[in-house]
């Protein structure tokens, strides 16, 4: 059973990802923190990584450099799930290549199946797939 | 530059539509959770009447501030509208795994405040407190509306324990909401318009929203003042 490692400050949105997850065939740790998302990948390791960027203190761009900074962590595929439109944050594309972002969602324009099938299939790529 | 009345009303409007983005979200993926037999229907309908109580409690402020509504003073009793929020906000509380305080005196004197802005002003304000300490990921998030007697009337708001809520992250806030996605980043990963709403609902009734304690909590509040009136009764 692949790990999920759910970056959401938003406790119902995270109740419902993980439900989804859950029933998708994923094993779930939900964290609501750049904080406690760093120390759940290091007691953890999970294989792919949700993230929402707007958190209150460290924000989801900090924990990314964080996460990329060890590098037994660099190759864990991460996906964005985020409130803020890609246009909105205004981060070059260099950036997220150099921060190994493996999908963006929106999440007003994201189904539960969309960010499901993206999460499969970064592990089809990077990882191991469920 | 001062900032014109317009442009006020613009940033509480563009706050108030990335706000209403979040509860719109929950209900869209709380009903798709649903086809697959997870879905807190509970929870979505708690979440929608509350986004639409914001976007009323946000249109009061702006009729008021156009002069289309008038926001006639009466002398109000703080700790019944303090209650009827408390219920009101319950459920959202729940929903975020809060739980819902009111903390008063038995003797406060009346105020002399417009009854349904202050409803509204109290609700917004405990809306965006519930958003903000749910953030937290402290065991315990206790919200607490609260009315204390002070100086010059009774202060009246909501507290909660958050860390770095000070005045200056607040003014700070004011001065971004509506151009920043987070204006209150030190405390919040989200828009948090409910203060904001309830900050411009108690300046149209010429009041001051402002950081302040209520036993160990931090929070924001006003102070109302007493109904000259009725306390000579």
């Amino acid at each position: 059973m692949n790990k999920i490692l759910l970056v959401e400050p938003n406790k119902i949105l995270s109740k419902t990802y993980g439900l989804a997850f859950e029933a998708a065939g994923f094993k779930v740790k939900i964290c609501q923190s750049a904080h406690s998302a760093i120390m759940a990948t290091d007691q953890q390791f999970p294989d792919i990584v949700i993230l929402e960027l707007n958190m209150a203190g460290h924000n989801g761009v900090e924990f990314l450099y964080e996460l990329r900074s060890y590098p037994e962590w660099q190759q864990i595929p991460v996906i964005i799930n985020t409130m803020t439109s890609k246009e909105a944050l205004n981060i070059s594309e260099s950036v997220w290549e150099d921060l190994k972002i493996y999908d963006f969602h929106y999440k007003p324009q994201t189904t539960l199946s969309d960010l499901i099938k993206s999460a499969r299939l970064a592990l089809a790529v990077h990882g191991t797939p469920t | 530059m001062i900032e014109g009345n317009n442009d006020k009303s613009a940033r509480l409007f563009i706050a108030l539509a990335e706000n209403l983005k979040l509860p719109l979200v929950q209900i869209a993926h709380g009903a798709e959770a649903g086809k697959i037999g997870q879905g807190a229907f509970e929870t979505i309908e708690t979440v929608a009447k509350h986004a639409l109580q914001l976007a009323d409690n946000y249109l009061m402020g702006l009729r008021a501030a156009s002069g289309q509504l008038k926001l006639s003073l009466e002398p109000v009793s703080v700790s019944s509208v303090i209650y009827a929020v408390a219920n009101d906000l319950e459920q959202l509380a729940k929903s975020y795994k809060c739980t819902i305080e009111v903390d008063y005196g038995y003797h406060l004197t009346p105020v002399m405040v417009n009854r349904s802005a202050l409803k509204a002003a109290l609700a917004s304000l405990g809306q965006g407190f519930i958003e903000l300490a749910a953030q937290s990921e402290k065991p315990a998030k206790i919200i607490t509306l609260a009315a204390h007697g002070a100086l010059h009337g009774v202060v009246a708001g909501v507290f909660a324990d958050i860390d770095g809520l000070s005045k200056e992250v607040f003014s700070r806030g004011q001065a971004l909401y509506g151009k920043a996605k987070t204006p209150l980043s030190q405390v919040s990963g989200e828009n948090s318009a409910g203060i904001f709403i309830a900050d411009s609902l108690f300046e149209q009734m010429d009041l001051k929203l402002r950081t302040a304690r209520h036993n160990n909590q931090t929070g924001l509040a006003a102070t109302l003042l007493p109904s000259r009136q009725l306390s000579l009764v």
